[in-house]
């Protein structure tokens, strides 16, 4: 319960449901997984589909453009693109109040698995129709959730990593994390498929061996990218603290500022 | 013989060993329990198809079985033989334990080509046509050992009635024979003094003739009519006199006394002798051969073992699923849905709420408006315009004749699933043959399931990938007391119809050489009688509806009787099907064809 009065989370959920650049980014999702959709709709006779009993893909397409829109969302979100302008930077706030860097981090982190539970509830709608004429069930259902949520934390951790570690170079940060981003979606394709969300796409039933017990895929994914998630969130503590006592070492020690929202 | 566990089993396979390929096949399996009472499965794993193809396939018949101390049963099981096959492996079950078993070697007795004449007789009395015809081959089972089910005698050309063997028959193998006959198999009763015991067998209902005593006769000059240019038998023959029933030809008669008479039975044949034809003269005249030629060729029996398909290939199916139903949802609604969806998350994400719980309430309002869109999504996509998870789809014809009272029933079922899943099928009649015909893909294994023989015929854990579907062929012999007649005057016909079964007709019409004249519906227990003007046959789209069009251009073709015939169509299924949770069976796009030949 003690999360729930985090300020970092009261400050992110409110910009997250009011501030129009998320809002729209939230939007234009929406529209390019409905576009997806709309060009992988099955046609025809069903007649079709039952002869090679292949189902359409059209769940798989879905999946896909969910995940990815998430990554972006939730890589923009991490670095603090869609921050409002009057808002505090989390390097101000870690070099000029004494507050726990462990609660901006955990803070940011809850408003990432909230962003991300509403960012799926709202595509919900399109994977239930999809999931019909793909002839999926509501496991794949869970499965791909699962997967592309624990991938969004990953991605959102990995974004904030970039934005404390690079803040004073906004290209280095914007085309390193693409880089990064992709790396870690594409690579893992060439050594253990299992571990990326990408196969879960295609394959939300699919199953890993891992030290020979097969496990679900998903599960794997999902483990694999909270793990990360904890890894990179884990860096950005230390890179800030770091940051802190480099510049408590610096600097004569400032008079305290005044924060609306951190004045205790 | 196999013996454990005090229960021996013991197998006897096709007719006396002889099995044709492609065929359905009698199988008799035998227990004996020197212990304890038990209860027990027996299991016959019919396994056909080769691995390398993708065609691998156990059909697993199953019959549960409660057996008392120091007790014996027989139990009937059919099976169809496949083309490519393995050996037979029969099963006993104690629960899940397997107590005894036993490999049966199928090619052993393979008869490939040829005629399989059945004699039931008790001595060896017919071996004179294998002589006479060298492509005939005759067996003697024991009669205690004949089918139960009309579906073992799918392998069979002809059956004979010599002497008085048939008397030991059981009231389910009369049944099984008279709706083998009805399917289409042809059944010869020789005559001479045990004819007289005809009536007491059960068989006589079949019969093209009364026997009303006998007669000694010298000479059967008619018979020369048969013989192929043998003069006609001489010596002393005893005849079974008789007369001949209603809707019977005599072939043959000498005087008023059918020698040789026939009688048309659903699709098959009975046909009488009057003399004994294994005693002298009979069995070493000349014309023998060139006779028993004309008795024992007939239509035949249609294959019952049909080709391997692909259900949506199936002539029949493929006009059931051309249905507007059976469409992916369209893009329209789907586009109609999206629009929707996006407008109102764009709406609400530029409503301008003030206030303290601005944010809180724009994401409840999110969240609701997603929930409901969901709920609509689940409703549009998945109830109202998109088939259920798992449905049947059945193309049947019913061809019965007017005056038999029995039908033939050959249904197609289709079970699709875009979801996929196990399910059940049973068919709540015990005679009904289901064969499944599916052709299983290049690289797909088959998942099989266990066909349970009791009260009825239940079909168990049918395996369905997400999009899969499997194909069953329903054939039955039933009680369908539907009758035709016509009657013809020089520029009209009196037409007749007399509906005593449970069924209403949809849309009949009755076709008079090779010309369509629509009556109407005929309602369950209602007669009609209507005058047809012979000059006004319509065309077939004005008789049969267009929904039913495609599967009445591929059916029709099976009916081009001599006789005039009355069309009409049932609301439901005359074997009906019954499915498990999750399957639809009551498909509104289901065809069924009930045709009448006219007497």
């Amino acid at each position: 319960m003690k999360i729930l009065k985090n300020p970092f989370l009261a400050e992110g959920l409110t910009s997250t449901f009011s501030h129009p650049p998320i809002l729209r980014s939230l939007f234009y999702s929406l529209i390019a997984i409905a576009a997806a959709t709309f060009f992988w709709w099955p046609r025809g006779p069903l007649a079709d589909a039952l002869r090679t009993g292949q189902p359409p893909q059209t769940f798989t397409v879905t999946s896909v453009a969910t995940l990815l829109c998430l990554i972006f969302i939730s890589g923009r979100a991490g670095r603090e693109d869609f921050a409002p302008m009057d808002s505090t930077r989390i390097l101000d706030v870690v070099k000029l109040t004494p507050v726990r860097i462990s609660s901006i981090v955990l803070g940011k982190l809850a408003v990432s698995v909230i962003h991300t539970v509403f960012f799926l509830f709202l595509v919900l709608p399109i994977f239930v129709a999809t999931r019909a004429v793909s002839g999926r069930g509501f496991q794949d259902l869970w499965a791909v959730a699962a997967a592309a949520g624990a991938s969004a934390l990953c991605y959102r951790s990995l974004g904030l990593l970039f934005y404390v570690t690079l803040e004073q170079r906004p290209t280095v940060r914007r085309f390193g994390l693409l880089g990064v981003a992709i790396g870690l979606l594409l690579i893992p394709l060439a050594f253990f498929p299992a571990s990326t969300p990408l196969l879960t796409m295609a394959e939300p039933g699919a199953e890993a061996s891992l030290f020979g017990a097969a496990v679900p895929a998903y599960a794997l994914s999902a483990i694999i990218s909270l793990l990360a998630a904890g890894l990179f969130s884990a860096a950005a503590i230390v890179w800030l603290r770091f940051v802190r006592r480099r510049h408590a070492s610096r600097a004569v020690p400032p008079a305290p500022v005044k924060h609306r929202r951190f004045e205790e | 013989m196999w013996a454990q566990s005090g229960i021996t089993l013991d197998v006897a396979l096709g007719w006396n060993g002889v099995v044709r390929a492609e065929r359905y096949t009698p199988l008799i399996v035998s227990l004996e329990n020197s212990g304890r009472k038990t209860a027990c499965t027996v299991k016959v794993d019919v396994i056909s198809g080769s691995q390398v193809r993708g065609t691998y396939n156990v059909l697993t018949l199953a019959q549960d079985v409660s057996l008392s101390a120091r007790s014996r049963k027989r139990l009937f099981f059919v099976f169809p033989m496949p083309a490519i096959y393995r050996p037979l492996g029969v099963r006993v079950l104690s629960g899940d334990k397997e107590i005894v078993s036993r490999n049966v070697d199928l090619g052993e007795a393979l008869m490939s080509s040829g005629r399989l004449v059945v004699a039931v007789s008790s001595e060896l009395s017919m071996d004179f046509l294998a002589s006479l015809m060298q492509d005939v081959r005759v067996v003697y089972p024991h009669v205690e050992n004949l089918p139960e089910d009309w579906a073992g005698y799918d392998g069979v050309d002809t059956v004979v009635f010599h002497d008085s063997a048939f008397q030991s028959l059981r009231a389910s193998q009369v049944s099984a024979l008279k709706q083998w006959v009805f399917s289409g198999g042809t059944l010869i009763v020789s005559g001479g003094p045990s004819a007289l015991q005809l009536d007491s067998a059960g068989i006589d209902s079949l019969l093209p003739v009364k026997v009303t005593g006998l007669a000694l006769y010298t000479r059967l000059s008619s018979l020369s009519r048969l013989s192929g240019g043998a003069s006609a038998p001489s010596g002393n023959t005893i005849l079974a006199e008789s007369r001949l029933v209603e809707n019977s030809t005599a072939l043959i008669a000498e005087g008023n006394v059918p020698l040789v008479a026939e009688r048309r039975r659903g699709r098959g044949y009975v046909r009488f002798l009057a003399f004994d034809c294994a005693q002298p003269p009979m069995n070493g005249w000349a014309g023998n051969a060139s006779m028993w030629h004309t008795l024992i060729t007939g239509p035949g029996l249609e294959r019952t073992v049909p080709p391997i398909t692909e259900p949506v290939d199936d002539p029949w199916l493929k006009t059931v699923l051309a249905a507007p139903s059976f469409f992916f949802p369209s893009v329209l609604i789907l586009c109609a849905f999206m629009a929707a969806l996006i407008l109102g998350v764009l709406v609400i994400i530029n409503l301008k709420i003030t206030g303290r719980m601005k944010a809180g309430t724009r994401a409840l309002v999110l969240v609701v408006f997603a929930a409901a869109a969901s709920t609509a999504s689940w409703i549009l996509f998945e109830r109202t315009f998109f088939p259920r998870e798992a449905f049947v789809l059945e193309a049947s014809t019913v061809h019965t004749a007017s005056y038999d009272g029995m039908a033939r029933v050959s249904a197609r079922v289709g079970l699709f699933s875009t979801g996929g899943g196990t399910f059940d099928l049973s068919v709540p009649e015990k005679t009904a043959l289901v064969t499944e015909f599916t052709s299983a893909r290049a690289g797909q294994a088959r998942t099989d399931f266990e066909e349970l023989i009791s009260d009825q015929v239940a079909l168990r854990g049918v395996h369905l990938d997400p999009y899969g579907s499997r194909l069953f062929l329903v054939k039955g012999v039933v009680d369908m007391p539907v009758t035709a007649a016509v009657s013809r005057g020089r520029d009209s016909c009196t037409v007749s119809v007399q509906n005593m079964s449970r069924f209403a007709l949809r849309q009949c019409f009755f076709s008079v050489d090779g010309k369509l004249y629509p009556i109407g519906d005929v309602a369950p227990g209602a007669r009609l009688e209507e005058e047809l003007d012979l000059g006004s046959s319509k065309a077939e789209g004005a008789v049969v509806d267009p929904r039913r069009m495609p599967f009445w251009q591929q059916a029709k073709g099976g009916f081009k009787g001599e006789v005039p015939q009355l069309f009409g169509w049932l609301d439901r299924p005359v074997i009906p099907l019954k499915g498990s949770a999750g399957i639809g069976t009551e498909s509104t796009e289901s065809v069924h064809l009930l045709v009448v030949d006219a007497g």
